[in-house]
């Protein structure tokens, strides 16, 4: 046979997706690693079947009905990775939420976070700020992140850029802002914290 | 200024302070206590985030002052620390802090710098406590490995019976290549000294009394003297026989010195049918053991093979069943989780293959901690003096097990290493630690976890298909990362010894490339040294039955038919 492991690591899929299967018939609600490994083998089955990439992915979303799983296990199941054999060779499926249904989770499931406060959070309060109007010359999209320095940005972008040194965007951390072929747009930048900052304040 | 709304801000960088986290499908909550993270300048790693050159990386650090690593946004549950949102700097395989961490060019209160020779990792959403310790290991097969690592734990002490010497260094050549700090107690086998300086010189870092060798009161005193003086470890597994001793003869064995007492649950071994009397006595730091815990209503049942089986005993004597059959009292199984829940016995462990599971320790101690919120709602813990405060019966919605929670973390994790002379190096999430960190999933919590480092760097962990595109593609199994593989683990991984073994003559002997590491500050102490497991209960025994109470009132949990962390998670 000349397994490789990828092929030995299928049939560790089957075997649980098979106790799985027993337990299923037996009519006992399923588990968290039976529901994923009841999807990865319809996935595996589907591919193997000769469906396409698309097809394999609506077998494994077919595959475990929310009602089969014991309560907390949708919760639990977040998501599936699984590498198939479709016809054009490996390809990765990734399924999120896959008992979701379009159902809303259960507030107070397994892992539950509940939040101490619903109120809005202010991110960069306090900082000194300017506005400054930002036009793009690019024939291209532009996307600048959070904490690019901003007066270092592409030079296809135009505005003050003596202003801006010292400043980022005004936005929350690891978020961006973009700006489509010749654009313009009004942003709001905070002045850095730090020792940057202080030195900034200091100089003005 | 910009608005996230409450919902976003979570999504985008996990819980915060006053925000409550479900652990596992257990009824225990804990609430954020504190947010040690910089607002608006979070560091995150990725296409289009922050974690580069001139943002949330200080390119001037290189050096000295940067982190070797980074965890970024993480929940800490620590037993020591609490519950606190913050980034984890690493330095050096150590804990340099429990705090901000990014650039200090370009943000404030910066207290962990990162560099461009910072391995960045993103815990946002996820949840990190110390490695536990499990200080009750027998080591018989090797087989335990692996479910210790799979099950969080990154130490382990064992319990006697890897002696003699030549043994001894057998087991650790075996371990070498395991990321697992280990540290050997050995048993005490005689009043011969030189046969315990022997031990030490091995690399023992204490002894081990156990009653299927001998748990006699003057041996008893013996080892106490000599660990005083040496300062190493005693535990004990006292004589259920009453060949020897009785309960009091032991206590006045003891003496008001500190020992470690094993299987304060009886059923393990030791007096019969009132063990759980050592409660009383401040020196005496009490454990108990995985497979009573919690109680269910199969725990007596099974506990007649298992100790057969485990102690050399044999079904086609008669006189070898009954002595089982006397260890065996469910009404003493009732009073162990309350027990726990005073803190009056401030350790779990596992008792691996000497009739326990490995890979349960913390899961079992979690499940506990379920067991015993629903006693204290119950009527079985009316009028029970000492209960220890519980914020979730103030709460609205009983949904703040914090003070529960961390005291029964403590069971697992920084109670054994103060016991051990340890807690300068494991046991929690301080600043100088040894960076054992088990990383958590909320809802997996306790039972399976996400990723496991040791000594600072990724060791253990739920991996996928190699030849897969991404990490972690089905079928995902427990297995070595790379600072789990040989030659990497001693890297990150330690043998703890005594003070008193020549340390450089025994790694030549070894051969080890792990280092040796001396014990300190286990002699004298009592229970008060604990952090959160103080009590001690002047309970009252019925010598006939076994029965416990404490204040008139009876101490007793009702055994439990299910239990959370369990079938909901595990393939069976």
């Amino acid at each position: 046979m000349h397994l490789i492991p990828w092929e030995e690591e299928r049939i560790q899929l089957f075997g649980a997706a098979e106790l799985a299967r027993r337990h299923r018939a037996a009519g006992l609600r399923l588990n968290h690693p039976e529901a994923v490994a009841l999807i990865c083998d319809a996935m595996l089955e589907a591919a193997r079947a000769g469906s396409t990439y698309e097809e394999a992915e609506a077998a494994g979303l077919a595959a475990v009905d929310p009602d089969e799983v014991i309560p907390g296990v949708r919760e639990l199941l977040t998501e599936v990775r699984l590498e198939v054999l479709v016809g054009d060779g490996s390809r990765l499926i990734v399924l999120l939420d896959p008992l979701g249904r379009g159902e809303l989770p259960d507030r107070f499931g397994p892992g539950a976070l509940v939040l101490g406060d619903l109120e809005d959070r202010e991110v960069n309060a306090g900082r000194e700020a300017i506005n400054l109007v930002v036009t793009s010359g690019s024939r291209r999209q532009i996307r600048i992140s959070s904490h690019y320095p901003f007066h270092r940005v592409n030079q296809r972008l135009e505005f003050d850029r003596a202003a801006a040194d010292g400043f980022r965007l005004d936005i929350p951390a690891g978020a961006y802002t973009g700006w489509e072929p010749g654009e313009t747009k009004s942003v709001r930048l905070v002045r850095v914290a730090g020792t940057t900052g202080a030195a900034g304040r200091a100089a003005r | 200024m910009t608005r996230l709304s409450a919902q976003e801000y979570r999504e985008r960088y996990g819980a915060t302070t006053g925000d409550r986290i479900r652990l596992g499908d257990t009824d225990l909550w804990v609430r954020v206590g504190e947010d040690r993270t910089a607002p608006g300048d979070e560091p995150i790693w990725g296409y289009a985030k922050n974690l580069r050159m001139r943002m949330t990386q200080d390119d001037t650090a290189t050096g000295p002052s940067e982190l070797d690593v980074l965890i970024a946004g993480v929940i800490v549950i620590d037993p020591v620390l609490g519950v606190i949102k913050a980034d984890i700097g690493i330095k050096d395989g150590r804990i340099a802090g429990i705090g901000r961490a990014g650039s200090p060019l370009i943000s404030d209160g910066i207290d962990l710098v990162v560099g461009p020779h910072t391995k960045p990792y993103m815990g946002y959403g996820l949840i990190a406590t110390p490695g536990a310790i499990d200080s009750h290991v027998h080591t018989i097969t090797p087989e335990i490995l692996a479910p210790a690592l799979a099950g969080g734990v990154t130490t382990i002490i064992t319990a006697g019976f890897e002696e003699p010497p030549f043994a001894m260094e057998r087991v650790l050549a075996g371990v070498e290549d395991w990321p697992l700090n280990i540290g050997l107690q050995a048993g005490a086998r005689a009043l011969d000294e030189q046969h315990m300086d022997a031990l030490l010189a091995a690399g023992a870092v204490g002894f081990k009394i156990h009653e299927d060798n001998g748990a006699y009161p003057d041996l008893i005193d013996h080892v106490l003297r000599y660990a005083d003086a040496h300062e190493c470890s005693v535990s004990l597994h006292t004589d259920g026989l009453h060949e020897s001793a009785e309960l009091e003869d032991t206590v006045a064995a003891i003496g008001g010195r500190t020992v470690h007492a094993y299987h304060v649950e009886g059923v393990g071994g030791g007096h019969v049918p009132d063990l759980l009397g050592l409660v009383r006595e401040p020196s005496i730091l009490c454990s108990s053991t995985t497979p009573t815990l919690p109680f269910g209503v199969s725990t007596a049942v099974e506990h007649v093979p298992m100790i057969m089986l485990n102690h050399g005993l044999s079904y086609a004597v008669p006189d070898d069943v009954a002595l089982v059959r006397e260890r065996v009292i469910p009404v003493r199984m009732a009073a162990e989780g309350p027990l726990h829940e005073l803190g009056a016995i401030g350790i779990i462990n596992s008792d691996s293959q000497g009739m326990g599971r490995i890979g349960e320790t913390t899961r079992r101690a979690m499940q506990l901690a379920h067991v015993m919120k629903h006693w204290r709602r119950s009527e079985a813990s009316e009028g029970i003096p000492g209960l220890p405060d519980d914020e979730g019966l103030a709460d609205p919605d009983d949904r703040d097990d914090t003070s529960r929670v961390l005291r029964y973390l403590a069971k697992v994790t920084i109670e054994p290493a103060i016991t051990h002379g340890i807690s300068d190096h494991v046991g929690s999430l301080q600043v100088g630690r040894m960076a054992d960190i088990v990383l958590w999933k909320p809802g997996f919590f306790g039972v399976k976890p996400e990723w496991t480092f040791k000594g600072g760097f990724p060791a253990w962990g739920s991996f996928g298909e190699g030849n897969a595109s991404l990490e972690r593609s089905e079928p995902t199994r427990y297995r070595a990362d790379w600072g789990g593989r040989p030659q990497a683990a001693p890297k990150g991984s330690v043998i703890f010894v005594t003070g008193v073994a020549d340390r450089p003559s025994l790694a030549r002997r070894l051969g080890t490339r792990r280092a040796l590491v001396p014990v300190r500050g286990l002699r004298g102490i009592t229970r008060s040294a604990f952090v959160r497991n103080q009590a001690t209960a002047p309970v009252e025994i019925d010598v006939r039955t076994g029965a416990v109470a404490l204040g008139g009132r009876p101490l007793a949990v009702a055994p439990v038919s299910e239990v959370p962390l369990s079938r909901r998670y595990l393939l069976r």
